[in-house]
């Protein structure tokens, strides 16, 4: 199967520089929670929100509310199909890494 | 699908995430204060037992239960208290699957510990244990080095390097436990100054 091929498996939710950042926040440190995602990433709280909301929309993540002290706080983390996605489309890459490489 | 996304944009996609993991590769688990506390508890705790048993030839057990089970104690305490506030501070979830196992670590790493000093004093080996406290300290240096901040990689060779020393000098107790609190509660220090630099940047 051609590279190109290959690619289209992978649909429009990860090929955004905030989405992306967010799904390799989350495979890294496994649940993340909101202020951390505003921390690491900046930007508003309602863009933020509306990134995890496409993120959950084709279930890749999936959110918790949890008691953290006084507050209510939400939690993210992948889905057993969103971790398998985002660890083939890592897969996919370096896939294309070598293959330039061996083009080269 | 997507049909525009070109070989540039997965390059940036590769950038992205590199970045990201970079962001986060680089982490002190604990705030710089309770690294402070755990290199003067022990620097004390070594000037403590270098006393006691000097001037007044305290027994190896006694030692263990009145002066290192109390350090251990209060580093602890210390370290969880450090641990809480930096995951609070950095909106980190503390009661996750990989925290749990952390925790789990831990314990597992102390019980091992503890049942090899108290196996070397019971063999009448009691001068070997800093040699081996210093092996077994760099080995910890080494994991959280591997697992969080790869710079305390310097802090492990350098207690490797006293502990070797150690061995290879024959030096004897009392004098090995005050170097050996002095390198491994020198390199906590030292630690606590990288965590607090890193801190204010």
């Amino acid at each position: 199967m051609k590279t190109e091929d290959l690619y289209l498996q992978f649909d429009n939710i990860f090929f955004e520089k905030t989405r992306l950042s967010m799904l390799t926040l989350l495979y890294r440190e496994e649940t993340v929670s909101f202020n951390r995602f505003k921390k690491l990433l900046g930007g508003t709280d309602g863009a933020l929100y509306s990134h995890l909301k496409k993120l959950i929309e084709s279930n890749y993540i999936i959110s918790k509310k949890t008691i953290m002290g006084n507050s209510a706080e939400t939690q993210y983390s992948f889905t057993k199909q969103g971790k398998a996605s985002f660890k083939k489309y890592l897969a996919f890459l370096e896939n294309m890494v070598i293959e330039n490489k061996k083009g080269d | 699908m997507n049909k525009n996304h070109n070989e540039n944009d997965r390059l940036q996609d590769l950038q992205v995430i590199k970045d990201m993991l970079q962001k986060v590769e680089e982490r002190h688990l604990v705030e710089s204060w309770s690294y402070f506390i755990w290199g003067a508890v022990i620097i004390i705790g070594g000037m403590i037992h270098f006393f006691t048993e000097y001037y007044f030839s305290f027994k190896d057990y006694d030692l263990a239960l009145k002066v290192w089970l109390p350090v251990l104690c209060i580093g602890g305490l210390f370290e969880a208290l450090g641990f809480i506030r930096k995951a609070a501070k950095e909106s980190i979830p503390i009661f996750t699957k990989s925290f749990r196992y952390l925790f789990a670590a831990f314990i597992g790493i102390f019980i091992i510990f503890a049942i090899l000093v108290i196996t070397l004093l019971q063999l009448n080996a009691g001068h070997l244990v800093p040699v081996f406290i210093n092996f077994f300290v760099a080995l910890c240096f080494f994991g959280y080095a591997l697992s969080a901040y790869p710079p305390l990689m310097f802090q492990a060779f350098v207690i490797i390097i006293a502990g070797i020393m150690l061995f290879v000098f024959n030096i004897p107790i009392p004098y090995s436990v005050l170097v050996t609190g002095a390198v491994i509660g020198g390199s906590f220090i030292w630690t606590g100054v990288q965590a607090k630099t890193s801190e204010v940047s």
